[in-house]
């Protein structure tokens, strides 16, 4: 039997496999859709909520730019505000896009409080899951989520089915950690997959709420033992290996996001940004006018970070430290406390779960080798 | 085996983990209602508030939640049993009775400990601390075994960003399709 393939279909499984297995750099940009939001979260970093939103032309104008170069997946993440309050552009854009040919592949990200999904705009998000992914943002638990929020009822279930494998973004802050579990719990048992994150605040965490997050990881611990099949939240995911080999060897400390050298983000105007935090939605025009390069920086490394083998799974935003501090690199203490109780929440897991396993693997050894040198190395 | 682990963690009943404040308990289905009214009136976003449609927010705050009228209570994580199994096995009883479980998402696991109550009051545990009989037990059974080749190049983020940190970025809402942070491949870890 003879299969006759025509020349462009090789090209596009070609393309399709050199892409899916990113040997094609992809390349992320973002669209600030709106300055508009409805509601006003307890940490929302936004300081210039305004009644301004990007024109469909505008959105059509800076993408079909970058849809005619030829390249890996073109990530397209839109920014706001609250992504839902401008539904009626994006679903025109997306629209529009999907009738076209381009040159590579796309797709697009949004992230939401899930307060306006209703019935008409669920039905036109589930018919276009496979090209445009919404992201809940819900904090934990219901009451939580009111406290933090103002809103409570929204329906965390419709994102479940509809983007099974998209975490729900759950911000812990100070005042919410003593019920972080709680909130991890109830989301997971739902179904969901989980990312819970400390936010960047301008103020450092007490040394209470520190303990509280520990005791809270604690739990979270115990429960993941002993539900197995839940999908771990990112607290207990470091990778003990690479932490383990940076103890001798340590790397220098690069920046952990693309903004700057690669990553653009493009305001109403088609103004473009270093990121939304460094844009006109938290900083005012005097601020972005002194603001300093990106690329300059060589080093995002504090003097406290030298020689620390976590620095490298220490995650820190430049724009906050900017928006904060000042200075790119002027991390704060309270992410540094968070990842080294992270890494050891990590440990405790790894070694409950080498601890149920009948026989170690060749990697369940390196992986002990690795608990030992990250716990010799904590007992110093 | 597994309540060996858990001895072995230093898990105790220090249940103030879920404690909180009387006020927080107390909060009742009218008195949320009413408090929704008040934070409305008094968020600073009321502005673009006022600007929705008066029957979208009627929608928003006042609905019934068909999420949670839907979730099942008696097979969840937060049903007395399982959580008493899952999280507070090791509880006093006398403490559970003085203190029960709620099952009430609106009053979600609260717990009040009060001064007296046995193993409730105690000085910071280290929960997550690693015991050396721990270690040397899986240093034992690792004994032997053959580790691969050591090769740090592999295990280095090979110019790709852990998962973790990306994730912890505001930037990075964790999307779904990216296991390799895609928007980071270019920095210089």
């Amino acid at each position: 039997m003879h299969i006759v393939i025509s020349v462009t279909e090789v090209q596009s499984h070609l393309y399709n496999f050199m892409v899916d297995n990113l040997l094609l750099p992809s390349q992320q940009i973002g669209l600030l859709m709106t300055y508009r939001c409805n509601l006003n979260c307890k940490y929302c970093y936004i300081k210039y909520k305004q009644n301004i939103d990007m024109s469909y032309e505008q959105a059509i104008t800076i993408l079909q730019k970058y849809l005619n170069q030829e390249g890996g997946l073109l990530d397209i993440t839109f920014y706001g505000g609250e992504t839902l309050l401008v539904f009626k552009t994006i679903k025109k854009l997306i629209e529009w896009i999907a009738q076209h040919k381009w040159k590579r592949k796309y797709k697009f990200f949004g992230c939401t409080n899930g307060t306006l999904l209703n019935d008409e705009n669920k039905v036109w998000l589930r018919e276009h899951s496979d090209i445009f992914v919404l992201g809940l943002s819900y904090d934990g638990i219901p009451e939580i989520q009111f406290k933090n929020r103002g809103s409570q009822f929204i329906d965390i279930d419709f994102f479940i089915k509809t983007w099974p494998q998209q975490p729900i973004q759950m911000t812990i802050n100070a005042d919410s950690v003593g019920r972080m579990a709680e909130g991890v719990m109830f989301l997971s048992s739902k179904g969901a997959k989980v990312n819970p994150n400390v936010a960047y605040e301008e103020y450092e965490w007490s040394e209470d709420a520190l303990k509280q997050y520990e005791e809270q990881l604690s739990i979270l611990v115990k429960f993941f033992c002993n539900n197995p099949d839940l999908s771990l939240i990112g607290q207990f995911r470091y990778n003990l290996l690479k932490i383990a080999s940076n103890i001798n060897n340590p790397i220098p400390i690069g920046k952990s996001c693309g903004a700057g050298d690669g990553f653009l983000l493009y305001d109403v105007d088609g103004k473009s940004y270093p990121c939304h935090l460094l844009s006109p939605l938290v900083l005012n025009s005097s601020q972005l006018h002194q603001l300093p390069s990106i690329s300059s920086v060589t080093n995002f490394s504090s003097n406290s970070c030298i020689g620390c083998p976590f620095a490298i799974a220490c995650s820190s935003c430049i724009a906050c430290n900017y928006l904060y501090r000042g200075d790119y690199v002027k991390r704060d203490a309270t992410h540094c406390k968070i990842t080294k109780i992270d890494i050891r929440a990590s440990l405790r897991m790894a070694v409950n779960q080498l601890q149920k396993k009948h026989y170690l693997s060749n990697a369940d050894a390196q992986l002990v080798d690795s608990i030992n040198s990250i716990v010799s190395y904590l007992k110093k | 085996m597994i309540d060996d682990i858990w001895n072995s963690i230093g898990l105790d009943d220090d249940l103030n983990i879920f404690g909180t404040t009387e006020e927080e308990v107390n909060v009742g289905e009218e008195d949320l209602l009413s408090n929704k009214i008040d934070h409305l009136s008094s968020i600073n976003c009321s502005e673009s508030i006022n600007n929705l449609d008066e029957s979208l927010i009627n929608d928003l705050y006042y609905k019934d939640d068909s999420a949670l009228a839907s979730y099942d209570i008696e097979n969840s994580i937060f049903s007395t049993n399982k959580f008493e199994e899952n999280v507070h096995s090791e509880v006093n009883h006398d403490f559970q009775e003085r203190h029960p479980v709620s099952n009430d998402l609106l009053e979600p696991l609260t717990f009040s400990p009060e001064i007296g109550d046995t193993g409730v009051i105690e000085p910071h545990v280290d929960y997550l601390k690693i015991g050396d009989n721990e270690l040397s037990e899986l240093n034992e059974r690792a004994n032997g075994i053959v580790r691969g080749d050591y090769n740090t190049s592999e295990i280095s983020f090979g110019g790709k960003l852990d998962p973790h940190v990306c994730q912890q970025l505001h930037a990075c809402s964790g999307h779904a399709y990216c296991d390799k942070c895609y928007g980071s491949t270019i920095t210089s870890l």
